[in-house]
């Protein structure tokens, strides 16, 4: 017998390479994903990622949003606003919520609302509060109107820089009392894009960024404060 | 085929894809981008002197500043900040079809101010325009008064232009010196009316 058996000439760097040929995929694969999992466990592993929850705020505080900054002052029941046209149908009544909104944009914003029909302003809508805990009224619900406080005009664009208390109007049922607590949500949207096909940034759905739980007033017929 | 062809074959190969990427890069980076080729059309104009674009033609008469103003309905409006009131004459040249005076802004280095439809008709933002028979009236915008006296305030450009929307149009681009002009402490405004001033 002359010949060498061939394992012995083998270097490390061929041992391992013979090892790896022989190696079924499939422990392969299972040894690469147990590794992965074992090193995630130093980050945490299969837990739960924690869910951090939406601050609550107090009336007043002020709320920094991504566009806009929000300061909820009131929430309130009102019979009709009979000078901006805003006027339930029987049986229902006027819940408004008023917030100082300011901003924090280069451009101006329209802050949408059920009413703006088809044309809108390019590129200008925030998403900005909505309101849950009202009996019959799903959270989604967006105002029927947005108010200017000053004026009454029924048209919110605010300007940056600007701040400008408003309105949010919407229509409940007359069964909603005052001392009723309500919870109002702070809105945000975050920019993904500008897009790519259609013309404007693209946004995100817009998340609860803060909670603010309210107690309703009732002016009744309605006075200006 | 010898090793020696077709290394060169190889470098040829590898030249000639290396040429291609930088033509491509070179199209790429210098074509103009969908911003540039969409953008609105600037038409220079001054005050007191008309300006004409494909479909708008705007004089604009004075620019003011003031802490309160009240407009030709009796609209007399809060703001925290000024008000900045442009008399301007606008009406449309070719077709008052979609003439719609939808573009009106104050352009403050990079933040633009839309003028304000909280005065309701008594601002000739949003109005539909005739052709040949000028609108005049103001235009309100709301700036925070920071804002209207800082370093950027000297180089505000107004623009106005038809549709809310003016990209591939004609867009009339003033220059406003904000910081030169005094802040009145109240302003009364005229209703907007048909006929040149």
């Amino acid at each position: 017998m002359t010949a060498t058996p061939p394992k012995e000439r083998r270097s490390w760097r061929q041992g391992a390479r013979h090892l790896y040929d022989r190696l079924p995929t499939a422990w392969l694969l299972t040894g690469i994903s147990g590794v992965f999992l074992a090193v995630s466990a130093v980050f945490g592993g299969l837990d739960d990622a924690p869910v951090q929850a939406a601050p609550v705020l107090e009336t007043g505080d002020t709320h920094v949003g991504a566009e806009l900054t929000i300061a909820v002052s009131q929430a309130l029941l009102i019979d009709a606003f009979p000078e901006q046209l805003v006027i339930p149908e029987d049986g229902n009544r006027l819940l408004v919520v008023r917030a100082v909104v300011e901003n924090t944009t280069t451009g101006p914003l329209r802050l949408s609302s059920a009413s703006t029909g088809p044309v809108k302003l390019r590129g200008i809508q925030a998403d900005s509060i909505r309101i849950a805990g009202v009996d019959g009224l799903p959270v989604t619900t967006p105002p029927v109107s947005i108010l200017v406080i000053d004026d009454g005009s029924d048209e919110a664009v605010v300007q940056p820089g600007v701040p400008v208390e408003l309105a949010f109007v919407w229509e409940v049922a007359d069964t909603v009392a005052e001392g009723e607590p309500i919870e109002v949500q702070l809105m945000d949207r975050v920019k993904i894009s500008e897009g790519e096909l259609t013309y404007g940034g693209l946004y995100d759905d817009p998340v609860v960024s803060a909670t603010l739980d309210l107690t309703l007033d009732d002016v009744g017929a309605g006075v200006s404060e | 085929m010898s090793p020696r062809t077709s290394r060169w074959c190889h470098a040829a190969n590898g030249a000639v894809l290396v040429a291609i990427l930088s033509v491509a890069a070179l199209v790429l980076h210098t074509a103009p981008d969908r911003d540039l080729q969409q953008s609105p059309i600037p038409v220079p104009a001054t005050l007191g002197e008309p300006a004409t674009g494909r479909n708008i033609r705007a004089t604009v008469h004075s620019v003011a500043m003031a802490e309160s103003v009240t407009a030709g309905n009796g609209w007399a409006g809060g703001t925290p900040g000024v008000w900045v009131v442009v008399d301007l004459s606008v009406e449309a040249v070719a077709t008052d079809e979609g003439a719609v005076f939808g573009t009106a802004v104050l352009r403050v280095g990079d933040t633009r101010f839309s003028a304000s439809t909280r005065p309701g008709n008594a601002t000739v933002v949003s109005v539909r325009l005739a052709t040949g028979i000028p609108l005049t009236g103001p235009l309100f915008f709301e700036l925070p008064a920071d804002v209207a006296s800082s370093a950027e305030a000297a180089t505000a450009t107004l623009e106005l232009a038809l549709n809310s929307d003016p990209r591939v149009d004609s867009l009339l681009v003033m220059p406003v010196d904000l910081t030169d002009l005094p802040v009145q402490e109240s302003l009364d405004v005229d209703f907007p009316e048909w006929g040149d001033r």
